[in-house]
């Protein structure tokens, strides 16, 4: 029986677990070998579904014009733009809020989109960047500052929505990221600061020698939370770009890709193959944080 | 600590079961029908059936009047949902085990592919025994509409709603402010175009960010410049490729229109960045920023519920019908509508089905100036001109061609031929490798 307990314990979760995630994994990597329309294994094509996605298919993967583009490409841009930025964004806020008395007014204000569902802000982001400046916020600022200014269609260019929508994110999380920063800058010892101005360290020295140092483990910790939020990157997208996922299908990512074949096309397989790519993408990086988390557990 | 008593851990084992089965039953306990919770208080114990359709905003309200007539009459409450995503609600619930009662869908090409699935209950089996009456669905709908919804012979659905796609909305007083006449031809509309344009003003309106609507678009042209054949050809089957002459003729007229600089507000860019509802506005809002506003028949119900209340139908806002390209093709009448379907046989569902084909309904329907294809309305309780002229241009059409995007796949229709117009309106010059592109997406389609 002793043995036997841990197991017990363990039981309800692993069940749990094995339920809801562990038979849907193994059910949605048989599916992404079938073709055809709905939830069912009658037409195997073996990785034909895959081939399609990676060569034939421009919405997932156009490699043959420059820039490249598809959703995958547009996972890649999220990846390399939004992640530095929402990081760079809410460390900043962080370090300057330290610095001044209302620190909580600010942090309050910066965290607040945190309290909003995308769905929301994504509704409230598609107003500010409204084609009809009577509307639209930021066609409004422009075509009062700029002589002669036309008002710009953000989410109606292809080559536009994408960061339109990445700085709607980024409004989204950079509180998050804020908050996580300000609470490790506050965990830094007032000691090694102040030994640092006697030496003489000027404030931004301070900020790049000592604070973002100590700061890195940390900030891992966000970036990696940061990476898997693009990854599954759904919703902005959708209530921003529409059902066909911005002009063209500019703005489409993984995740949109696999919900547009599987629910909206009614292709599960093809759907499925969609997702399949998309956890081959996150083990890596699952794997990294699981291996960091022991490293911290031991030391 | 616990482990090392045998009989505590036996007590967990016992509870975890216990748990376990609660939750079972507790889960299992949601997939059965609830007759609770109906809101128009039915108490004769009949199951309240779900019906789901894409209707919203004034078109939810009509539809909500039959369905109060038919509660009344029948005592069956109905528990109506909307969603714009239909396609993936449904998919989903039935995957799930969770298929509504009955859908109202406007896409006859997943209809078609549901009922090969086995999914769709057939409406006109077994003979003598239908859960339509034949002589009663003949009287009330054309054969056009009850063979939108006919899979393999048999009946899966018929059509409920009906609108037409070939409708231009214009608005009168500043069509004789300018001078211009109601364009006849695609030769006129171009010179009223450039009239506009002339004049400082921006002609067309448009809601490109909604793929559907410069499908629309395309379907008008094509129609006017290909046989009935040839349409459907492309769509249902593909027979006829994308890149068949006439298509790519349509393909090219509809660059040309999109591709004028200053016919449209913003140019391509614009088009493409302005949804639906708010490109009726660019004609028809409170601060206009164009004249005249391609889509159907239910743009008229949408200018007066949602988007300005103080135009007056007839005055402030008409219609005309689609110009006529070639005199050859003459004028086709394309259109919409929603195909009424079963997924689930229940004498409840059954009532509704029947219900919803009589003239009654139809009445109640007609007279909230929505489309319907029944031939037993009472055009007396139509309730205004303009819903008066929108079922006779339906009515009289000599053909009458279903939305062709609907028809095909939807990974096609739904999807594909979106992004490939709105590709075609941001690059006018790229027919050839738009059509090339279609033509190479549909043969992995069907």
């Amino acid at each position: 029986m002793n043995r036997a307990a841990p197991w017990i314990f363990v039981a309800p979760a692993a069940l749990l677990i094995a339920v809801l995630i562990v038979y849907p994994t193994f059910w949605t990597i048989r599916l992404s070998v079938y073709g055809g329309q709905g939830f069912n294994f009658t037409n195997f094509v073996g990785f034909d579904n895959f081939r399609r996605l990676l060569t034939a298919d421009p919405n997932f993967l156009d490699l043959s014009q420059f820039p490249p583009r598809g959703a995958v490409i547009n996972n890649i841009l999220w990846l390399v733009v939004y992640t530095p930025l929402v990081l760079a964004v809410g460390v900043v806020i962080a370090v300057l809020a330290d610095k001044v008395r209302y620190e909580t007014i600010v942090k309050s204000v910066i965290f607040l989109p945190m309290a909003i569902s995308a769905t929301a802000a994504g509704i409230i982001w598609l107003l500010v960047y409204s084609v009809d400046p009577n509307i639209g916020l930021l066609n409004a600022v422009l075509s009062v500052i700029v002589r002669g200014f036309q008002p710009i269609s953000w989410t109606g260019s292809v080559d536009l929505i994408n960061p339109a929508i990445i700085v709607a994110a980024v409004w989204i999380n950079a509180g998050f990221v804020m908050v996580i920063v300000s609470a490790a800058l506050k965990g830094i010892p007032v000691e090694v600061l102040e030994a640092a101005r006697v030496d003489g360290a000027s404030g931004p020295q301070i900020f790049a020698r000592i604070q973002v140092p100590l700061l890195v483990p940390t900030l891992s910790v966000v970036a990696v939370t940061m990476i898997i939020y693009v990854i599954k990157m759904f919703d902005l997208i959708f209530v921003m770009g529409g059902q066909n996922g911005g002009p063209l299908g500019a703005a489409r990512v993984i995740a949109f890709t696999q919900y547009v074949e599987t629910f909206n096309n009614g292709r599960a397989g093809y759907g499925s193959a969609v997702a399949v790519i998309m956890l081959l993408i996150v083990i890596p990086i699952m794997a990294l944080n699981i291996r960091r988390f022991r490293a911290g557990a031991q030391s | 600590m616990l482990a090392g008593n045998p009989r505590r851990s036996m007590f967990s084992v016992l509870a975890i079961a216990l748990v376990v089965t609660l939750v079972a039953t507790a889960c299992q306990s949601t997939g059965t029908p609830q007759g609770s919770g109906s809101p128009s208080g039915n108490t004769s114990g009949k199951r309240t059936i779900t019906v789901i359709a894409q209707w919203g905003g004034g078109e939810r309200d009509a539809f909500q009047k039959v369905i109060d007539a038919f509660t009344a009459k029948t005592g069956v409450a109905v528990n109506y949902e909307q969603s714009r995503s239909l396609e993936a609600l449904v998919r989903t619930r039935v995957a799930g085990g969770n298929a509504p009662d009955i859908v109202f869908y406007s896409r006859p090409g997943p209809i078609a592919e549901w009922a090969k699935a086995g999914l769709l209950v057939p409406l006109d089996e077994p003979v003598g025994k239908e859960i339509l009456d034949p002589k009663a669905l003949d009287a009330a709908l054309g054969k056009s509409s009850q063979d939108l919804g006919r899979v393999n012979g048999s009946l899966y659905g018929f059509l409920f709603k009906a609108d037409s796609k070939s409708t231009f909305w214009y608005k009168p007083a500043s069509l004789q402010a300018i001078g211009g006449t109601v364009p006849k031809t695609w030769d006129d509309l171009i010179a009223l175009a450039n009239k506009y344009k002339a004049a400082g003003k921006t002609p067309f309106g448009s809601g490109g960010k909604d793929g559907w609507v410069l499908t629309d678009w395309f379907e008008n042209i094509l129609a006017r410049v290909a046989t009935p054949k040839v349409y459907n050809d492309l769509h249902v089957t593909h027979k006829v490729a994308w890149t068949d002459p006439s298509v790519k003729k349509a393909l090219t007229l509809f660059a040309q229109i999109f591709g004028t600089p200053g016919y449209f507000p913003g140019g391509g860019q614009g088009v493409i960045g302005t949804a639906f509802t708010e490109g009726i506005g660019q004609a028809f809002g409170k601060t206009p920023t164009a004249e005249m506003f391609y889509e159907g028949g239910f743009v008229g119900s949408i200018i007066a519920t949602d988007v300005n209340k103080d135009l007056k139908a007839g005055t402030d806002y008409d219609f005309f019908t689609f110009p006529t390209i070639d005199t050859t093709y003459g004028s086709p009448i394309t259109g919409g509508g929603d195909l009424a379907i079963m997924f689930k046989d229940t004498p409840e569902g059954r009532a509704l089905m029947q219900y919803i084909v009589t003239k009654d309904a139809a009445d109640i329907y007609a007279a909230t100036g929505n489309g319907t294809p029944s031939k037993l309305v009472d055009a007396s309780k139509i309730p205004n001109d303009l819903a008066r002229k929108l079922h006779d241009q339906v009515a009289s059409a000599s053909v009458f061609l279903f939305d062709g995007s609907d028809l095909a796949p939807s990974a096609l229709g739904g999807d594909y031929e979106f992004t490939a117009l709105q590709d075609l309106v941001t690059h006018p010059g790229d027919v050839d490798r738009i059509a090339q592109g279609l033509e190479n997406f549909a043969k992995t389609a069907y």
